[in-house]
């Protein structure tokens, strides 16, 4: 797996274009290292941009067809983004980060 | 995005809400003190942070708000005789003066001490730069004096205010307020939109006053914004590239806990009046010299930050308040829209300034649902605000009070422009502290 370097655009809005494990990995890296004010905005945005995908991956698998256990993890998924989401706007980037580590491990099947 | 626990924290400003009780720790205006223009003149209703009240101006000058319901069988007393120092109600005669204390119960026997154990909720009321203020708080934690504006330091024909109701919550009035992005499009001609004429100059010049320099706005849509913790809120800076070796610089305030600037001598606040409707107050000053009667009415008709109202029109959706406060371009007749000058002249075809920023803000819904929203990199300021207003209605319930409340002071801003070196460090540099700093 790519090893990303903790401080790669802590400072700017990186944008996620998906919500694969390179994408949270890179994140989560990112939340390690948030301190200031201007980092917790960023990295609100981000997480903004991760539920967006949260949720279209949802809507991807709530059709009729769809497995019921994939709608449930994808619900548990979304839901956890928005948690994430909701940490990093109280400044508790510990939580934040256990949340998308949580993430992280079910889409590795863990 | 929000949660819709956080969104709910954000919107909801009742008395046993967490920003309600935010925002009962500062000042708040309420009427302009000529709606009450005399003694014993005619009350006034007021709907404030979902409370309805009554204000009126005693036979000695002084202004009571107090609680609409008489205490005896809850008859609302703006249809009360506003007679010798107090508001007597036309249902059994009792009557209350300006701290809402019950003088007189004619209907009770003569010997009766009933009335002096009742109380209408009452709050106090300052008059200053033409305006009436109150503070719902607690008595003890009432801010020592009124934010140090600069525009209530000029002479009163130095400043001109207006004020309108909008159908939606305070909240996404306030994002309007400090969203410097959307001034490329919402605000803009469509002729900024297309190729900018070569040799455009740039020239500094103090915040709003230097015509030219807003001009560069149209030369880079995708402006970049920076967030600046402050002792009075936050200052947010967008920086927009020039093309040539300085970049511009848009300077908006967000001042706790409702009020914002736009770049010059112009403010707003986004008075709560319920959750659902927010008293839009527009404020223009000069630092040297009166407004002439000409410029006056350019403004009473929509010049400018503010919008033309309705006389004599009462919210058809909140009638609980004082008519006049209507704007002409409103959600009733699309805002006027003209559809051909959208496509030939400006972006919205929507000719009031004012009525372009709230056309949008009422069109999100009463209160706007942000969790199915996607904010992109311009909306770092909006982050910041709601999160700033959200944690200090948190700290509060925890007992830490708002520190801008009681620093009156901090409030010496107003918005501003300036051009900065490329890669200038913005927080330090001392043009920007020129240009958001007032002088008068």
């Amino acid at each position: 797996m790519e090893r990303h370097d903790a401080a790669d655009g802590v400072d700017e809005v990186v944008p996620l274009d998906d919500l694969s494990l390179r994408s949270l990995i890179a994140l989560v890296e990112r939340l390690k290292v948030t301190e200031t004010t201007d980092h917790y905005l960023c990295r609100e945005l981000e997480l903004d941009m991760a539920y967006f995908w949260a949720d279209e991956n949802l809507k991807a698998v709530r059709k009729p067809s769809g497995a019921k256990e994939r709608v449930v993890e994808a619900t548990e998924i979304r839901d956890r983004v928005m948690l994430a989401h909701d940490f990093v706007g109280r400044s508790n980037v510990h939580a934040a980060i256990e949340e998308l580590n949580k993430v992280i491990e079910m889409k590795m099947g863990l | 995005m929000l949660s819709q626990k956080d969104n709910e924290t954000l919107c909801r400003v009742g008395p046993e809400t967490p920003m309600g009780q935010l925002l009962r720790r500062f000042w708040i205006p309420f009427l302009h003190a000529n709606e009450l223009p005399g003694p014993d003149c005619n009350p006034i209703r007021v709907t404030l942070l979902n409370e309805r009240l009554v204000a009126f101006r005693d036979t000695d000058g002084r202004v009571g708000l107090i609680s609409n319901l008489c205490a005896h069988r809850n008859a609302d007393l703006f249809f009360g005789r506003n007679e010798e120092n107090g508001l007597r109600c036309t249902y059994h005669g009792w009557k209350y003066d300006v701290n809402g204390n019950c003088l007189d119960m004619p209907s009770e026997d003569e010997d009766s001490v009933f009335k002096d154990k009742i109380r209408l909720v009452s709050y106090p009321v300052e008059e200053a730069a033409g305006i009436l203020w109150t503070y719902m708080g607690p008595a003890e934690l009432k801010p020592p004096a009124l934010p140090k504006f600069e525009w209530m330091r000029v002479p009163d024909d130095y400043r001109y205010v207006s004020w309108n109701v909008q159908d939606n919550n305070y909240a996404q009035a306030i994002e309007g307020g400090i969203d410097s992005a959307h001034v490329n499009y919402l605000h803009s001609t469509v002729d900024s939109h297309r190729p900018a004429p070569a040799g455009a100059v740039a020239r500094p010049g103090r915040g709003g006053e230097g015509g030219q320099l807003g001009s560069l706005i149209g030369r880079d849509k995708h402006p970049k914004l920076f967030v600046k913790n402050t002792d009075y809120g936050l200052l947010i800076g967008a920086r927009r590239h020039t093309g040539e070796d300085k970049d511009y610089w848009r300077l908006n305030n967000f001042l706790m806990p409702f009020w914002t600037t736009p770049p010059g001598r112009s403010m707003h606040a986004f008075v709560p009046l319920d959750d659902f409707h927010v008293a839009r107050w527009s404020i223009t000053w000069q630092a040297d010299a009166p407004y002439s009667a000409a410029e006056r009415a350019a403004m009473r008709h929509g010049q400018g930050i503010h919008s033309e109202l309705e006389a004599g029109t009462r919210s058809p959706t909140l009638p609980y308040m004082p008519p006049g406060h209507v704007p002409t371009h409103n959600r009733w007749n699309d805002y006027q829209i003209d559809r051909e000058m959208q496509r030939q002249e400006t972006f919205t075809g929507i000719k009031d300034f004012g009525a372009q920023d709230y056309s949008i803000q009422e069109g999100m819904g009463i209160i706007s649902d942000r969790s199915t929203e996607h904010l992109g990199v311009t909306d770092r300021g909006i982050i910041a605000m709601r999160r700033m207003l959200i944690d200090s209605a948190r700290d509060l319930l925890e007992g830490i009070e708002p520190a801008s409340a009681h620093n009156p002071e901090s409030y010496w801003v107003h918005g501003g422009q300036t051009l900065l070196p490329v890669d200038a460090d913005w927080e330090q540099a001392e043009e920007v502290t020129k240009a958001v700093t007032a002088i008068v």
